[in-house]
């Protein structure tokens, strides 16, 4: 799989401020990449390098193979959506649109096209309207229709949903799932659940650092692999000792008892879950409980999150 | 150069033509791309876009009124001061309708009038957050300030320099009998437009250096008054300063003596500042 994005060392001070540092990313072409960090992390920063409007202090990046630089050809490659959209005033938004369509070439079949985007993005009634009268959200949705104007290779979205409401939000991000395959959507924010939702791959940056890049199912697999999370009913002080002897077992945690049902965490050995889950399922049966859950134990990104920013402030 | 206007100002407005069609995927733009790229890459985008603001906005429409309401009256002083019997007793001044037609254009009027057009091109789109949205797409920043001057200079040479001096042209034709001599009026028009150039040029440069409208302001006035007052103790700072080149413009149109120095003193006042500002302008964080 090429990349869509390259970044080499990429490393940006403001002064004292060291907003990036020495930053190695990979965004594979076709994926929607999610890039998450808490606030002042510098995932604007790598934003605004991208698209050319903040000079790395040292370290160099390529969109789709186009080196970034100020004189910005490589822009020809992207779409961008700032955190804060701000477009001229006395524009429609459909002539925004047909602007930067001019910008990308695609004077062609443009109107079709931007026709097209304007229903996309939920804003066609408003299309002929001046951007001066249009709120927070139709401005965040006409950025998002002109970062895709002329459909780009790389699409680089700032916080994307963070002005929109929740229907908004669904309607942006279901775009985003729409738009996978089809270019390359490399966006950041701090909304957890929108990132488990469409990305399929995840950098987390803190202090202006990669902690950590991978596909999302595998950064959450590599917290809860080898871990079962079983749920027994009518468990005694026994079970937790009969779990233990188990094939397959390595060590068990109760997690909860509320009432009759008690909560496990059973970590087996490395390539064992299955055999284990066998086991698990003829103990109960053997031992009269009742079987409520037992499958492999599963953390939401939030969690995984702030595990991996803990051990990165431990290891510092 | 209005055909040149209209041409390219009207397309941002176009009308779509084709209705809307969901679910149908935007073309990929590397199919056609933007003509011209490298230092001038999305220079024709910009310059329509400027042109079209310019047009739409009020700032043309202000500077047409003032300076054909300025033109009007300058060319009338002489009929005026008949019909009040003011000075026409000492002889001061003339009928000869090309002299009435150059009579305003020496004053600082087209200087203040340019600087107050143009000393927020930059800044109020550094302001709104606009330049920084501009340079996002495919357009190099040499050629954000270059539409910007091409824009603001097409917008003065009609609304500024060429409208009043037509209406001026016209109306002394009425009030004075004859026709001004074309050749003199058309050559100073000409020539003198390298005087809103350079005050355009000096407005955007300092714009790249200046964040402020008001700073902007600030400095071009004193760019403007800061060489006259100087020049009067130590004259060859008029004949060098880029601020003289209307007057020197109004003498050579007349086939009158004019220093050699003033157009070069322009000419490596131009330069410096263009060279100046694409410099700073490049290496600018938005």
């Amino acid at each position: 799989m090429t990349n869509a994005i390259s970044m080499v060392g990429l490393t940006k001070h403001y002064g004292a401020v060291h907003a990036l540092t020495d930053l190695n990313l990979d965004v594979p072409s076709g994926t929607v990449f999610g890039f998450l960090g808490p606030n002042g992390a510098g995932k604007t920063t790598a934003l605004k390098v991208l698209a050319g409007l903040a000079r790395a202090t040292a370290g160099t990046a390529t969109i789709n193979g186009v080196p970034v630089s100020a004189a910005g050809e490589h822009r020809r490659q992207l779409g961008y959506l700032a955190q804060d959209p701000r477009f001229y005033g006395w524009m429609t938004g459909r002539e925004t649109l047909r602007y930067v369509a001019r910008f990308r070439g695609t004077d062609g079949s443009t109107e079709r096209s931007i026709a097209t985007l304007l229903e996309r993005v939920g804003i066609a009634d408003a299309a002929d309207r001046r951007t001066s009268t249009y709120s927070g959200g139709m401005r965040q949705r006409l950025g998002i229709a002109q970062a895709l104007v002329g459909r780009p290779a790389v699409i680089l979205l700032d916080e994307p949903v963070s002005a929109l409401d929740p229907i908004g939000r669904k309607d942006v991000l279901d775009l985003m799932r729409e738009l996978k395959g089809e270019t390359t959507v490399f966006y950041s924010t701090h909304i957890l659940d929108d990132v488990q939702r469409v990305s399929d791959h995840v950098a987390i940056l803190d202090h202006g650092r990669l902690v950590k890049a991978a596909p999302t199912h595998v950064l959450l697999g590599s917290f809860t692999r080898n871990t079962l999370r079983v749920v027994l009913g009518g468990a005694g002080e026994a079970t937790e000792s009969g779990l233990r002897q188990l094939p397959g077992v390595v060590s068990v945690a109760v997690i909860a008892r509320e009432g009759p049902t008690t909560t496990y965490d059973v970590a087996t050995r490395e390539g064992g879950s299955g055999d284990a889950q066998r086991s698990i399922t003829g103990f109960a049966v053997d031992a009269g409980l009742t079987l409520i859950s037992n499958s492999e134990e599963t953390l939401d990104l939030e969690t995984v999150f702030l595990r991996l920013i803990d051990q990165k402030e431990a290891a510092a | 150069m209005i055909a040149t206007f209209i041409a390219l100002t009207s397309s941002l407005a176009a009308d779509g033509s084709a209705g809307s069609t969901p679910h149908v995927v935007p073309e990929r733009s590397s199919g056609s791309r933007p003509r011209g790229g490298g230092l001038f890459l999305g220079f024709r985008t910009v310059l329509r876009k400027e042109l079209t603001e310019w047009v739409r906005g009020p700032k043309a429409i202000i500077v047409a009124g003032i300076s054909v309401a300025g033109a009007v009256f300058m060319t009338l002083i002489p009929f005026i001061a008949e019909a009040t019997h003011e000075a026409e007793q000492a002889g001061i001044l003339s009928k000869d309708p090309t002299a009435n037609v150059l009579l305003g254009w020496t004053g600082q009027t087209v200087a203040l009038i340019t600087v107050v057009a143009t000393m927020a091109l930059l800044s109020s789109e550094r302001d709104r957050g606009t330049l920084g949205w501009s340079l996002t797409n495919p357009v190099s920043p040499t050629s954000i300030i270059a539409a910007k001057f091409v824009a603001a200079i097409l917008v003065l040479a009609v609304a500024g320099v060429m409208l009043p001096m037509a209406v001026s042209i016209g109306l002394a034709t009425v009030v004075y009998g004859s026709l001004p001599n074309l050749a003199i009026v058309g050559t100073f028009g000409v020539l003198f437009l390298a005087l809103p150039s350079f005050y355009i040029a000096l407005t955007i440069g300092l714009g790249t250096v200046v964040k402020t409208t008001a700073g902007v302001a600030g400095v071009a006035f004193a760019v403007m008054f800061v060489p006259q007052v100087i020049g009067g103790l130590v004259p060859i700072v008029n004949q060098i300063s880029p601020t003289s080149i209307g007057a020197w413009a109004m003498a050579t149109a007349k086939g009158e003596a004019a220093s050699i120095l003033t157009p070069i003193g322009w000419l490596v006042a131009m330069v410096a500042i263009v060279m100046g500002s694409k410099l700073v302008f490049d290496r600018q964080e938005i």
